[in-house]
């Protein structure tokens, strides 16, 4: 059974998460806007990299990790 | 709750800035051919397409639906819940990449299996795909209008009428440009909904510490599991089935495609990923309400648990909290009916029907059938809301997914996979699970079929799907090039040309 500290910590973790999550995609769409103009199609683009494919990979590791960590450290 | 003159107000005001913004991006980004109304001309920014990604799968239903985990389930019922939704972004991954690969060109996801495996294949697709939408789009509607209905206290048949008439002329507007640039403002009114509500609600009553307090002087015995992440005796129930069936739906989701065909191609991976993990911190904050249900309302029962609690709000809360719910609800409902008028239009009519039709007469299609499936969502929700309850609407939208994951990852990756394996997959399984979904429902008896738990006819209908497609290629196997697809492009005007 989680501690009183841990659940408001938890409480704090979600909320920072939330903040972070919306002020990145925020962010995103007043730096990009709504698409490229300059580009006629889509299929102009190249194919995505291996490497940011990875770094995807990576962050969902990470994320799993984390969903584990809470579930042992909540216990 | 507010008064049913307030609740019109909002839904009015609603209505127009949606409508003003549709019509604003419609002049704006020229939404004047079919790949513009479908993907957005695969050219949308990674910003806009992770908004439009995440407030689809954040829905009205989370309002409700998380508390009601929680008041069950406990702190574990936030994993529980938030489970199947990350879960379908991470999964739908290979499958995203393998397709801007293999069919760079695709409007619609369901066009590649004509390509693969012709005519015969594509109809049964287009089922599946049609039916879940539809389901979808029921689900969103059902709950959206229960929610508001009651927060207004109007009558949700005219909650729901009046929401499907403005999101039918929003999507007719601007088709994905529409449903996404909405979705941005729907997203950032979650955000601040989930940012500001939540807490005001645990300060209402006390804090964190007080809530934290209560909750363990309430639950007496039950505290420990409930206050523990790894409570996992309710998982069979409160998890399995919707990780089978909901954590595969993003594979299977029109409206998740058409923002993966929609987003620059080199960043595919980047808008799933932050799209999909975002969705477990909203869903996490929505716990507080259930929470704060525990500590301040024990005598509640966990499905009334957020209407109960919200109500502690003071009354310009509730105002603003109703708007934004009007908001979330909105982001799912359209993206599900720009998913099936564009079905419609590509697939059924151009594919289908009219293979000849030009790119005008595709997009007067779309635009109709916009309408048209409005009305056609309305009128199953009102069907549904006397006859079916919400959460076997759930699960039959589940056992859809569960059909094609499978034999679509095999067609994808193994170019043995054949036509005839691919159809007897698709249609047993379906055909296998609404049986066994019909006798665990208890509707009927079957002789010979015994009633599984919900987890277990999912798990049975990938088994099933993906078996029958292995086994009926491996018997009868094709031999695919697959750099026929790849190296097609697709004339939006009709016909194919190289």
């Amino acid at each position: 059974m989680m501690s009183e500290s841990m659940f408001v910590g938890m409480l704090a973790l979600f909320w920072i998460a939330e903040f972070l999550f919306g002020a990145l995609v925020i962010y995103w769409f007043i730096r990009q806007g709504f698409g490229d103009k300059g580009v006629a199609t889509g299929t102009d683009y190249p194919l995505e990299s291996a490497a940011l494919t990875k770094q995807s990979l990576g962050i969902w590791g990470l994320f799993f990790a984390a969903i584990v960590l809470m579930i042992i450290v909540g216990a | 709750m507010v008064s049913s003159g307030v609740g019109y107000s909002l839904i009015g005001l609603w209505g127009a800035l949606m409508i003003g913004l549709a019509y604003f991006i419609f002049r704006r980004q020229d939404v004047n051919d079919t790949k513009e109304f479908i993907t957005a001309g695969g050219r949308a920014q990674v910003g806009l397409t992770t908004a439009s990604f995440a407030v689809t799968w954040m829905w009205a239903g989370d309002i409700l639906g998380v508390p009601q985990y929680v008041g069950f389930v406990g702190v574990a019922g936030i994993w529980m819940y938030a489970g199947p939704a990350v879960l379908s972004s991470f999964v739908v991954m290979p499958f995203a990449l393998r397709m801007r690969e293999l069919f760079p060109q695709g409007l619609t996801y369901s066009e590649y299996f004509i390509k693969r495996f012709g005519k015969r294949a594509h109809l049964a697709v287009i089922f599946v795909v049609l039916y879940t939408m539809i389901l979808g789009g029921v689900i969103q509607l059902y709950v959206g209008g229960t929610v508001i209905g009651g927060l207004a206290g109007i009558d949700p048949t005219i909650v729901m009428a009046l929401l499907m008439t403005v999101i039918g002329i929003y999507i007719l507007l601007g088709g994905l440009w529409g449903s996404m640039t909405t979705d941005f403002v729907q997203f950032v009114s979650a955000i601040a909904l989930t940012l500001i509500f939540a807490p005001l609600l645990i300060f209402t009553v006390g804090g964190p510490s007080v809530v934290y307090q209560d909750m363990v002087t309430n639950l007496g015995d039950q505290s420990a599991a409930f206050l523990s992440m790894a409570n996992f005796g309710p998982i069979e129930d409160f998890f399995l089935p919707y990780a089978l069936g909901l954590g595969v739906w993003g594979v299977v989701s029109l409206s998740t495609w058409q923002r993966i065909f929609a987003v620059r191609r080199d960043k595919t991976t980047r808008f799933l990923t932050v799209g999909g993990i975002g969705v477990f911190s909203t869903i996490a904050m929505y716990s507080l309400i259930g929470f704060v249900g525990l500590a301040a309302l024990p005598d509640v029962a966990p499905g009334a648990i957020a209407t109960e609690a919200l109500g502690l709000l003071p009354g310009w809360a509730a105002i603003v909290f109703l708007l934004v719910a009007l908001m979330v609800l909105g982001s799912s409902t359209d993206s599900y009916l720009t998913a099936i008028a564009s079905l419609f239009s590509r697939d059924i009519y151009f594919r289908q029907l009219n293979p000849d039709a030009s790119d005008d007469a595709q997009l007067r299609v779309a635009r109709v059938a916009s309408l048209v499936f409005a009305a056609i969502i309305f009128l199953a929700t009102e069907l549904a809301l006397d006859s079916v309850s919400f959460i076997q609407l759930l699960l039959i939208g589940g056992i859809g997914s569960t059909a094609l994951v499978g034999p679509f990852a095999l067609s994808l990756f193994w170019k043995q996979t054949s036509s005839t394996g691919f159809v007897t997959g698709v249609v047993v399984s379906q055909v296998i699970t609404a049986v066994l979904l019909v006798v665990s429902f208890q509707v009927a008896t079957v002789p010979g079929v015994p009633a599984l738990k919900l987890w277990e006819v999912m798990l049975v209908g990938h088994l099933a799907s993906t078996t029958l497609t292995g086994v009926v290629s491996l018997l009868a196997p094709d031999d695919f090039d697959f750099s026929e697809i790849a190296q097609e492009a697709v004339a939006a005007d009709g016909g194919d040309e190289r």
